[in-house]
Formats: C-alpha cells, structure tokens, sequence
C-alpha cells in the first residue's frame, strides 16, 4: 500500500490525538490563535512591501525593479498557496457535533434573530446616500448602453430599490428577486412582453424567441430591469445568462444587477460579456443580507440534530413494521457496539449484510435476502442507512446519526409502537 | 406564540419573485432620448469597422479566388482559414462571422456553418450536410476545425467527397462550378488538422491556406481610428489599454469594451466634448441643444475665468462683459474649440510626418529606458509606438516628440540631396492632406517654405564653380603602356568626385539648416496642452475611475479581491470600523480561513463565541475593563446569520462527508 494511503486508512481507525476535541484548549489560546493567524497576512505584507518600496540606497534602480518583480512573483505564488496547504494530507477535525451543543430553543433564536442589533447602521446608511447621489451618474451610463453590475460586500438591496425607484422616471420598471429560488426567467420575460409591451402570449415559445419579440416590439419605450443577485441559482445557467445578456444588448432595455458570490464573474464568456456591457460599480454597504439569506440553511436555528431526528422518526414511522424493525436491529448493534462515541468512527459498530440477515431471519423479519434488501433500499433512499464495502468485500451498514440521536429516535419508535 | 413569530418573520422577509414598479412611466411616450456619448461611441465604433474592413479586404478577396477555383480532378477545395493571434482568444466569433457575412455576400452560394459546441458528432454534421440544396453551390464554413474531434473531421471529409457525387452536385460540375467547398477555421497552426487526415481524406482534398490579420494589426487599425477621434488620451490611460489588451489574450473586443466606457464616462463629465467631437467629426453647423449645452458650460467656465483673473489684476474679458453673456460664451466657445482643433491637428501632422519618415528611411525606434515600459511586445510596432509617442504626459500635460524628432533631425544632418528632397516631399505630401492646411497660417507658411525649400534642393548647381584649376598631368607613353596611366586617370575621377560631393555638400548645409528649422517650427507649433482653455474637453485622462468602473481592468478578479478584503480589513472599506474590530461575518471568515477543507461547526462556534465574547469588553466609570456577558441565543444567532451569509457568498458549503461539518470553498 503507498505510503499516503496507508496513512489515510490508519487516520481514519486510530483515535486523533491532535483533534481539538481532545485538545485542551483555553479560551485564550483559541483567541490568541485565531489573532495570530489573522496576523499573519499582515507580517507577509509587511515583508513584501518593505523589500518593494524601502531599497536600501546602496542598491541601484535595476536591483529595486529586480526586487518588485521578485515579490510580484512571490505574491503570485502564494496567492493560491491556502489550496495546497488545505488539501495536504488528511483532514482531522473534532467529532463532536452541534448535538453537544446546548443550543437555545428554537423560538428563542427566532427571537434573538429578531432583536439582533446593526452597530453599523449609522455608517451603513451614510455608505448608501453616498452611492445615491451618484444615480444620476449610473443612469447616464445605463442610457449610453452599458449595463450596471453593482458589486461589493454587503446587502445591496435597498440601494438597487431605491435606483429602481429612480427609474421610474423615464422607464417601466420591474424588479428581479434572483435570490428567490421559485424564480423563472420566463415569467419575467412574459410580464415584460405581456405587461409592458402589451405583446401578444409566447406561452409555448423558447427564452430567445421572448427576446426576439421584446427586440422588435420595444420601439421607442425604455425598460429597466433590475436583478437583485444575477448570480443567483435560478439565474445560473448558461442558458439564462445568454437570454440575459441578449436582452440587455437591445437598445430600449437597461439592466441594473448586483452580484455577491465570489465567483460571479465566471458566469459570462467574452461574447456574454460584450453583451452585458457592464459598467461596475463598488458597493460595499456592509449591510446583512437579510431577505437574500432567508433560503440559505441555519444549523443553529434548527435546534443542532434536533430537526434531523424529527425527521427520521417520521419517516420511519410512515415505514412498515418490518423495515422499522431492521432499522431498530442495526441501531441496536450500533449502539451496543459503540464504545467510542463517535458511529462513523468505529468500524465495529458497523454490521455486514450477513450478519444483519442472519437476525432478521431468526426475528421473522425478513426469509430470502431479497426481501431483506428491498427494506434496505427503503432506508438507504431516506437517507438513514449508509453502505460501503469492506476490506474483505463483504458490504458494511451503518446508521448516520449520533449516538444520542439514535437512543431518541429508539425510545420514541418504542413508546409509539409499544 | 413561537409559531406566531415565525410566520411574521417569514411573511416580512421573503420576498416574490418579481415587483412591477412601474409600467407606464411619466415620460413614457416622450421618445426617447439621445445620448451624447452614445452617438460618438457609434461613429467611433464605425470608423474603427472601416479600419478593420479595409484590413480584412485583402484575405478575404483571396478566400473568394479559392471558392471560385474549380478543380478538373474532382476534389474538394479545402480552405484553411489560419484565425490568427486575434481569433484564439474573444475575436473568434467575430472573425468567423465576418467570413461567412462575407461568404453569403460575395456569391449565389449556400453556406453552412458548423461549430464544436454544436456540431462535435457526426450524427450531428450528417444532419446538417443532409440539409444542403445542391441545386446552387454550397460551403461548409466550420469555426473551429482544430477543435472537432479528428474522426468527426475525416468522416465529414469522406461524406463530403461521396456526397458531391450525387446527381446536382454533378450537374453543377458539368458547368465548371465546385459543388462543395470546405473552409476550416483553425487556430493557429494548420499542423494539427493536417496530422490528422488519413491518407484517403488527403487525396479527395485540394487545401489552401489564407491567413486573417492579427491582434496587433487589428489593434495598430483601432489606435489609428483613435487618432482619428476627437478625444486625445492622456499616456497612462493609452497604457493601461495596452495592458488590457496583452493580459486578455490580445482580445480586440476587451479593448473596445474598455473604450466605449471611457467615451461614456468622459461625456459624462465633460458635455462640451460631444459638441466638440460632432464638429469636428461632421463639420455641421451646432445644434440648438448644442448651443444650449455650451452656454451652460461657458457660463461657468468664463465665471471662473474672470476669478481667476481679477486675482492677478487683469480682466481681459471686459469687453466681452459687455455683450451678453450667452453670445460672448458661444462665441468664446467656438474660438476655444478652433484652438484645440487646431493644436489636435497639428499634432496628428507632426505624427503623420514622423510615422512617413521614420517608414522611408527606415528608422527605428528608440526605447525609453525610463518608462520602464510593461508592453514592450505591442511597442515594437512602429505605428503603435509613434502614437504613444505623442500622446499628452499626464503630469506636465506636455507632449514631449524630442525623442521620437531626435532621429529625423539626424538624418537632416547628414543627408544628401536625394534625401533631403524626399524628406520635403513627403513633409508638403503630408501638410497637403491635412484638413488644417487651408485655414493654419503657420502651416501655410511652413508649406509654402517648404515649396521654396524645394526648389533650391532641385537647382541644378554647378559642382566645378570656384574650383581650383589643376594643370593636366603629363602622360607617359610608357606608363600607359604599363597600366599605370589608367590608374592615375581612375585615381583623378575618383578625387574630383569625392571633391564634387564635398562641394555639393557644402552647398547642402544651408539647406539642411532651413530644413532641420522648419522641423523645429512644426515641433515649437504643438504648445503643451495646458495652455489652451478648456483642454479638459478633449483630455482622457482619469485613470482612477476608469479601472474603478471597469471593475480593475477586465472585472473577473474584482468581487473576489473586494470580498477577501472586507474579510481581513474591512476598515479600509468602511472607516468607520475600528481597524480591531471586525463584523460577525468576517470573524467567521477568518476562523474558518485558518481551518482545513473541512470544518466542524462545533469547533467553528466555539471558537466564535470565545471571540465574540473577548469582544465585549467595556471599560466601566472608574476605567476598568470588564467583559459584558452576551447571552448564548444572542451568540448563536449572530453565528446562523454569519453562517448563511458565507453561504450566500460562496465561501463554504454544507456537506454530507461528516455530521455538521461544513466544506470551505475559498481559498485565498
């Protein structure tokens, strides 16, 4: 076995000593190693700019140009050098989960999510009355036939209602929420076409042919579009992208957007891009994104496991009886097995096919191993049983929850069937 | 009652797909409004389409000699059409679009374009063979040729041989018209699509190669219809498209994004420029809305002006005060702008003039070690080079041409009669052409000194006159015998020629003189740009605003760098944040930044809480420090909102490699 793989094999049995779970660790020392590695960029900085703008005056201008191109490399070097050190060897991390956590209830959080104080909101509002003044500006540029893609960190929401607002002057606007995943690209067409336009219904016809009809049907009507996140997931594909950038290269047809992914920009190729004609815009409001985060996932709001073992016991009592045996036969042998606390750890606590058959026919669960996987299907497909072949080939089933995940979700299938 | 609170939650911040604002809008019948920088963009984009037109004319007249070409030996003429530099990167399209407009123009043909994205299988080119008419000639245009599959390139071939077999595609052949013609676009090299044929492919084809022009010809046409503009950029802006131009694989549509938007942010600034680029480029009368603009901006212009002046106690514009104010504006204005035009025109003469010259005697160039230039590659280009050579410097707004005048006066110095009467041909060819000549008295002077000049370098001059007579040497009959006479008369021709030239050049210096003066006239003529009232109007030189909204010169990196730096120093973009302090989020971020590909969320939160908390210290009234307790919702809500809001930014992701864990997607 090579060298690398033997060690990843071995990582995955032994017991991680330098896990920060078993570390003992101060809250200062996290502090301080959390300081100090955000201080290290700065140091790295200041090495590299000393040696660009400080030369001695003993060396010449030839060896201060050869000393920039010299830390010009070297920052190009070490730009991506996070990556490999990322991905050098195995990943050790604590295996203990959000479960261990006393996380507040859930209507608390909602609660404190609410009361939730903004210390910025003084300097936030200044940063967007600054950019207000400049619409005047962005719209100068929109009627010269750019596009405007406004970028930055921060919520730039209410800056791009307000310029929507803005527009109302002189076009008909409409205003998309590209952060709401039930968006669709057609629709919006279609109110353009029907709504604005006062065109004729293209039910039935493709994305292009909507921009084909809003290109002759505009005439001399000016429409502003305005995208709250071009780039978000119902905007991504390349197909959406280049029904956009069609349409934002109509003469008639302004397009106002924002971006905030980190790699927005690889969305568009060089003809996209010509089409955009956009014209940036650095935004940094700082402001949260509140409206644009509501479809993201919060672990903490969910109550840690809670809501997973919610789900599995629903799921397992929509099941039949026997495939919530099978289910309970495994979790007990997990259980009884795991020693470590940690399932996914310990390669004891799995069972092989056999050895689950060999049980369940003595139970009367199941008679032929068909039967037994077709119950297994029905687990695996819900997502509470997890598979993978052994050394000796033979196949190794587990449950993925945690130990106190499993014992609840026991004692409630328990007193409910029992 | 918690039930109660989620429901209002979601209700105030989940918001519907899409909001109509506004349908009918005040102005909205009112037609639509022209912008300024628009229309000049339009003319600038068309003239730069002339230049480029011009350029492919000649490659494309010879892709229409081949397409004509019919070969008695039955086979297919296959045209390898080599895209140049400028097509391996964003030009590609273009470029290929401009051959089959062109191919669909220039003949009663039927052309079929394929390309790799579309049309990678056979299945798929089948198709689209099966569609062609026979009944009139057909090309097959490919984009891309190097980028099909191999055995997609040679079973086209063989269909395409076996498919003019068929009864039309004889008909035709019978006439002497190719039925069928390939024209392939590859890249750079036709080595590869040459390997790739079998031997069989190979015989049934007749191939020619056509090269299209390159990036730098593409951008030597460009730089040339934006001498031709009304707009003069400053140095640093003209380099930084250069660099533009190199680090987008040569990419001519870059270029021209980068232009547009530099047209619209200067007429954005400056309004009088449309008005000057109109006149100058249409020579029409000004419109009203023009006189409009100039009296509005004169108005302000002239209220500075006179400020200015009473500060040094002297008021030149009293007499002007007394007509009014519009009038004297629009009439100061339209003086100002002679001024410019004329100091533009002069330049682009002066520069015509070097670029002529340095071409007919064959100068190069010479490098200022100084600038530390970054594009050396697109500098070696002469025309390139001279341009740049008399742009406007954007700390002394002077345009500095010793270097690039240096050479001329040099070969002023030294040349004979031939030379120096080709340096003045070409000097009146060039005053000929300009448009400035007939209303520029200094420029009429010049020519009509020059013509003077010209005549004297033409008078035929006696080349013995006022030389000493040498009595006649005797001749031996015997040395001639010898050889030796002959080799005294040749060594005799020779003196009185070497002394013919001496006399003649000597005759020479004052015309060299006159010259080498009237070169400097032309040079003292361009005075630095900074002397002439309102040169803001034609000057391009905010450099800061142009890489601000081009998102750094290309954009692709922008977000990202932005990103990273609100993470790490957020005070930089923001001032009111201490520089210790930093927003939940980009806590997060650099908690997570110093962990792994994987991180856990328990190891996460703790680490963030420990932080947060430490945060919280306040100094009480008698100036101790004391950490406020926050409590533990409070920090675990600040930690969900941080956390979905690096997901919405693409920083990580949650995983299913392990319970809670995430996966970090940025690497710095």
């Amino acid at each position: 076995m090579p060298r690398g793989k033997r060690r990843h094999a071995i990582g995955n049995r032994v017991e991680r000593k330098t896990s920060s779970a078993k570390r003992p660790r101060t809250e200062e020392a996290r502090t301080f190693s959390t300081s100090r590695s955000a201080s290290t960029p700065t140091v790295k900085k200041q090495r590299r700019g000393r040696s660009k703008h400080e030369p001695t005056a003993a060396t010449s201008d030839e060896e201060t140009v050869r000393g920039n191109e010299t830390a010009k490399d070297e920052e190009e070097i070490g730009a991506g050098r996070s990556y490999f050190e990322a991905h050098k060897g195995i990943v050790r991390t604590s295996n203990l989960t959000l479960a261990s956590l006393s996380i507040a209830p859930q209507d608390q959080l909602e609660v404190a999510t609410r009361n939730l104080k903004n210390p910025l909101q003084r300097e936030q509002e200044a940063k967007l009355d600054d950019l207000r003044r400049c619409f005047h500006q962005y719209a100068y540029i929109l009627s010269a036939g750019h596009s405007l893609l406004f970028y930055g960190f921060g919520s730039k929401k209410q800056l791009l209602d307000d310029f929507a607002q803005y527009l109302t002057k002189s076009h008909a606007v409409i205003v998309v929420n590209a952060f709401n995943p039930t968006l669709s690209l057609r629709s919006v067409l279609a109110q353009i076409a029907k709504d604005f336009l006062n065109l004729d219904d293209f039910s039935k016809r493709t994305l292009l042919d909507y921009v084909e009809a809003i290109r002759d049907g505009i005439k001399d009507r000016l429409v502003g579009i305005v995208i709250h996140n071009i780039d978000g997931p119902p905007l991504r594909s390349v197909e959406n992208q280049n029904t956009l950038s069609s349409l934002g290269a109509i003469s008639g047809v302004s397009i106002a957007a924002s971006i905030d992914h980190v790699n927005a920009p690889l969305l568009w190729d060089g003809s996209m891009y010509s089409r955009y004609e956009w014209a940036w815009i650095k935004a940094d409001t700082f402001a949260p994104y509140q409206a644009e985060t509501v479809y993201c996932s919060k672990p903490l709001l969910h109550g840690g496991g809670e809501r997973r073992v919610e789900g599995a016991v629903a799921l397992l009592k929509s099941l039949s009886e026997r495939a919530r045996r099978v289910f309970e036969v495994l979790a007990q042998r997990q259980l009884g097995n795991d020693d470590t606390g940690a399932s996914k750890d310990a390669v004891l606590s799995r069972t092989t096919f056999n050895q689950l058959f060999e049980i369940a026919k003595e139970k009367f669960l199941a008679s032929d191993p068909a039967s037994l996987r077709i119950i297994l299907t029905e687990l695996h497909t819900h997502d509470l049983l997890q598979s993978k072949r052994g050394v000796d080939a033979a196949e190794q089933l587990w449950i993925p929850l945690q130990k106190p995940q499993l014992e609840a979700i026991i004692s409630d299938i328990c007193s409910a069937f029992k | 009652m918690a039930f109660k609170a989620k429901r209002n939650r979601a209700t105030e911040l989940i918001s519907a797909p899409t909001t109509a604002l506004c349908k009918r809008p005040k102005h909205h019948q009112a037609k639509r409004q022209t912008n300024p920088a628009r229309d000049a963009w339009l003319r600038f984009e068309s003239s730069v389409q002339d230049e480029l037109n011009s350029l492919y004319n000649s490659p494309l007249s010879e892709l229409a000699k081949y397409i004509d070409y019919f070969s008695e030996d039955g086979e297919i003429v296959t045209v390898c059409v080599l895209m140049g530099a400028a097509a391996a990167a964003g030009d590609r399209e273009q470029t290929f679009q401009r051959i089959v407009h062109f191919l669909k123009r220039s003949a009663d043909v039927e052309v079929v374009p394929l390309k790799a994205a579309d049309h990678a299988q056979i299945d798929l080119v089948i198709h689209q063979l099966e569609s062609i008419d026979f009944s009139r000639p057909a090309i097959i245009a490919v984009d891309d040729a190097d980028r099909f599959p191999e055995s997609v390139i040679r079973d086209m071939i063989y269909i395409c041989d076996k498919v003019k077999t068929c009864e039309e595609a004889r008909a035709l052949a019978e006439k002497s018209i190719p039925p069928l013609t390939l024209v392939l676009g590859v890249g750079i090299s036709d080595s590869r699509f040459h390997s790739a044929l079998g031997i069989g492919e190979a015989a049934v084809i007749l191939p020619a190669i056509i090269r299209m022009p390159t990036a730098i010809d593409c951008f030597r046409r460009v730089v040339n219809a934006l001498s031709q503009s009304g707009l003069e950029l400053s140095r640093n802006v003209f380099d930084l498209l250069c660099g533009e131009f190199i680090h987008h694989d040569r990419t001519i549509a870059m270029v021209m994004r980068s232009l547009r938007l530099l047209f619209t942010l200067h007429f954005y600034r400056e309004p009088l420029a449309a008005v000057f680029c109109r006149v100058l480029n249409e020579r029409e009368g000004l419109h009203a809305k023009d006189q409009q603009i100039m009296r509005r901006m004169l108005q302000t212009w002239l209220n500075k002006q006179l400020l200015m002046e009473v500060d040094k106690k002297d008021v030149p514009f009293t007499g002007l005060l007394d007509v009014p104010v519009q009038e004297a504006n629009r009439f100061k204005c339209l003086e100002t702008f002679g001024q410019l035009q004329k100091w533009k025109t002069r330049l682009r003469l002066l520069q015509r003039l070097v670029l002529t010259s340095y071409r007919a005697f064959n100068v190069s160039p010479r490098w200022d070690t100084s600038e530390n230039l970054q594009h050396n590659e697109i500098m070696d280009d002469l025309q390139i080079n001279i341009f740049r050579g008399f742009l406007v410097d954007d700390e002394t707004l002077d345009v500095k041409v010793d270097r690039l005048i240096a050479p001329i006066l040099g070969i002023v110095r030294k040349a004979g009669r031939p030379s120096l009467r080709q340096m003045i041909d070409i000097a009146q060819k060039e005053i000929s052409k300009a448009p400035i000549h007939s209303f520029d008295e200094d420029i009429g002077e010049i020519h009509h000194d020059l013509s003077l000049l010209h005549d004297e370098v033409n008078k035929k001059t006696d080349v013995h006159q006022g030389q000493p007579k040498y009595p006649p040497r005797r001749a031996s009959s015997s040395r001639y015998a010898r050889g030796g006479g002959a080799a005294r008369d040749r060594r005799d021709q020779l003196i009185s020629a070497v002394r013919s030239e001496v006399h003649s050049s000597d005759s020479l210096v004052p015309i060299r003189k006159k010259l080498e003066t009237i070169i400097m006239r032309m040079v003292n003529l361009i005075i630095p740009l900074k002397d002439i009232a309102m040169h803001e109007t034609i000057l391009v030189s905010n450099i800061e605003e142009l890489q601000s909204f081009s998102g750094g010169m290309g954009g692709s990196a922008e977000p990202r760098t932005s990103l990273f730096t609100a993470m790490r120093q957020p005070s930089k973009l923001m001032e009111a944040i201490p520089p210790h302090a930093h927003p939940d989020v980009a806590t997060a971020y650099r908690i997570l930044a110093e962990g792994g590909r994987l991180v856990s969320l328990y190891d996460w939160y703790n680490n963030f809480a420990s932080i947060a908390t430490a945060a919280s210290r306040r100094k009480d009234e008698e100036g101790n420090v004391q950490i406020v307790p926050v409590p533990p919702a409070e920090l675990q809500a600040r930690f969900a909102r941080a956390c979905s809001e690096l997901e919405f930014l693409g920083v990580m992701k949650y995983t299913n490699r392990k319970s809670d864990h995430v996966a970090r997607l940025v690497f710095e």
